[in-house]
């Protein structure tokens, strides 16, 4: 942050204006990103036999190990009404919690934890770990 | 990091803006370059001068002045104060306490729209102001124990509370356990203690000049309609009143400190920021730390850089009275970034102050109500209420710096004079939009 600070007084001057079409492809795409999650239009194979008709499935693969999450704060976007399914692999005991829709997914160690929510508020939610504290992904709801 | 405010920062995504972003930022841009021209043409001599003006009231400020309405606005504060004491003390250690909705959302975001629509309301209401008159009352010497002197005030201004309230952004965006009570409970222990600590040495005018909530809430209603002329409350155009508000030395580092904290907030929120610090050895809050000194000192010296064009940097007279131009901004940034907090969790802590102490009480019978999210399910609504508060803040900063620059510009630089404060003030406004729109 310091070290850029001079660069960065320049590119806010200057630069900032310009460079404000390149801002987005400055970040990954948010779902090549994760890599394990994938959006399909219909509802997954193992999801609830039937959700309405137009509810799409948003699976994110958690995995917190060596106090690490991947994906890392990933920003994810999904329309309101995706049904967002985590599964949640973790070395150590911790806690997911789902900010917003106030939902806390206790995790065992070695075991997968899956879990299904119904995004039905629209705004940007934070996906947490506890132990440590890391944001694993910004939710933005659309 | 803060699980009860964090989800709602910032509501709504570039996805959402009414146009796409290149196309915003330009646009915000122009209208910029745009105000400028027109001011250049239009608005050639100072129309105020500092004089202050507008329409007098006497009838408000009989009412304003009157003992019983003062008292009841100070009873209201300390009564406040005091309940919501009761759950910092007392409470259970959990999000559903009253304390961290009311810190955090009630009067550090509920501050900006009170005093832009009533004036400096919050002066009244401060329990810590009444508090001091009653040390007073008690036989402390008007001027403390170790009174300074009149110059010593002058160069003090209002540099304490900038400190205060650098602290205060410091516990609200890094400090990693700000949502527990004990975090809490020394931060308001620190905070009192500097302010009655200060208040005992040197007098109550210290309250004034050091009390971080109070100083924000006077720096933001000099963007409100009330101003005081002689004494008496004027309806005044907010234009007018931000260009002949008197400005202490020192307001140049609170308007830095506010707008580089918000800065700093929605840095934080871009995945580049996560990914960066969590993928990083080093601790979070070390990140925090620098990232938001580093954002308030790229804030003041960009700021310097722009009134540069308009006059020496010392003695710091112009810093601190083009800082008057940079509160509509602070105002913008403030709305655009936490609006949808004050809305969303602002109803959350009315719900919960019913119930202080986690007893299961309904005091004010507004445990049971729900939160309604109001206009922001729709996020289109949310970002264009950003997209304006930015642009239009900005817009009133030009305006107001046009004003004040020719005051103090000589005629044949007046116009070549505002140039680099303009720059800066276009750059704020892409990084402003950057910031809370690119992913």
């Amino acid at each position: 942050m310091l070290k850029s600070l001079a660069a960065l007084t320049a590119a806010l001057l200057l630069a900032g204006c310009t460079a404000a079409p390149a801002a987005p492809t400055a970040s990954t795409a948010p779902t090549s990103s994760v890599g394990s999650s994938s959006q399909s239009p219909s509802a997954g194979p193992t999801a609830t036999p039937e959700p309405t008709p137009s509810a799409s499935l948003l699976v994110v693969e958690v995995s917190l190990k060596g106090g690490k999450t991947t994906p890392n704060g990933d920003r994810l976007t999904a329309t309101k009404g995706t049904i967002l399914r985590l599964e949640i692999t973790s070395d150590h005991d911790d806690e997911v919690h789902v900010h917003g829709y106030d939902v806390e997914i206790p995790v065992t160690a070695g075991t997968t934890v899956k879990k299904e929510i119904t995004l039905d508020q629209v705004g940007r939610f934070e996906i947490e770990s506890h132990e440590p504290a890391l944001t694993i992904v910004q939710l933005v709801v659309s | 990091m803060t699980p009860l405010l964090v989800p709602l920062h910032g509501l709504g995504s570039r996805q959402d803006l009414p146009l796409p972003l290149p196309a915003a930022v330009g646009a915000a841009v122009l209208v910029l370059l745009l105000s400028f021209a027109v001011l250049a043409l239009a608005w050639r001599e100072p129309r105020w001068d500092g004089v202050a003006g507008g329409r007098a009231l006497p009838g408000l400020t009989r009412l304003v002045d009157a003992r019983w309405f003062r008292g009841i606005v100070a009873a209201l504060g300390v009564f406040a104060f005091t309940w919501v004491g009761a759950a910092l003390w007392f409470g259970r250690d959990r999000v559903t306490n009253p304390v961290f909705g009311f810190t955090y959302v009630w009067l550090w975001v509920g501050l900006v729209p009170l005093s832009l629509l009533f004036g400096p309301l919050y002066r009244l209401a401060n329990p810590l102001g009444r508090l001091a008159r009653l040390l007073q009352l008690a036989g402390l010497p008007a001027g403390g124990l170790r009174p300074l002197s009149r110059e010593t005030w002058k160069r003090l201004g209002a540099f304490p509370a900038a400190v205060g309230l650098l602290g205060f952004s410091w516990l609200e965006l890094v400090q990693p356990d700000n949502n527990t009570l004990a975090v809490l409970q020394g931060w308001w222990l620190a905070l009192v203690g500097a302010v009655i600590g200060g208040t005992v040495l040197f007098g109550r005018r210290w309250v004034a000049a050091a009390d971080p909530f109070q100083a924000y809430a006077v720096l933001v209603s000099r963007a409100s309609p009330w101003q005081r002329v002689d004494g008496v409350v004027h309806l005044v155009n907010p234009l007018r009143h931000l260009s002949t508000a008197r400005t202490p030395a020192g307001t140049w580092a609170v308007v830095a400190v506010l707008l580089g904290g918000t800065a700093f907030d929605g840095f934080t929120s871009t995945s580049w920021w996560v990914r960066t610090t969590q993928s990083s050895g080093l601790p979070r809050e070390l990140w925090g730390t620098l990232g938001l000194l580093g954002m308030v000192a790229l804030i003041t010296l960009t700021f310097a850089l722009g009134v540069r064009g308009i006059g020496r940097l010392r003695p710091a007279g112009p810093l601190n009275l083009l800082a008057a131009s940079v509160i509509p901004i602070v105002i913008g940034y403030a709305v655009a970034h936490y609006l949808s907090l004050l809305v969303l969790e602002g109803q959350r802590t009315l719900i919960n102050l019913s119930d202080p102490l986690g007893l299961g009480w309904n005091a004010f019978g507004t445990a049971e109500l729900g939160i309604s999210p109001l206009w922001l399910d729709t996020p289109v609504v949310t970002s264009t209420v950003q997209l304006l508060a930015i642009v239009g803040g900005h817009v009133i900063g030009v305006l107001v710096a046009h004003e004040l620059a020719l005051r103090v510009l000589p005629v044949g630089r007046r116009l070549t004079g505002q140039v680099p404060l303009l720059l800066v003030m276009i750059g704020y406004t892409c990084g402003g939009l950057l910031l809370l729109f690119s992913p």
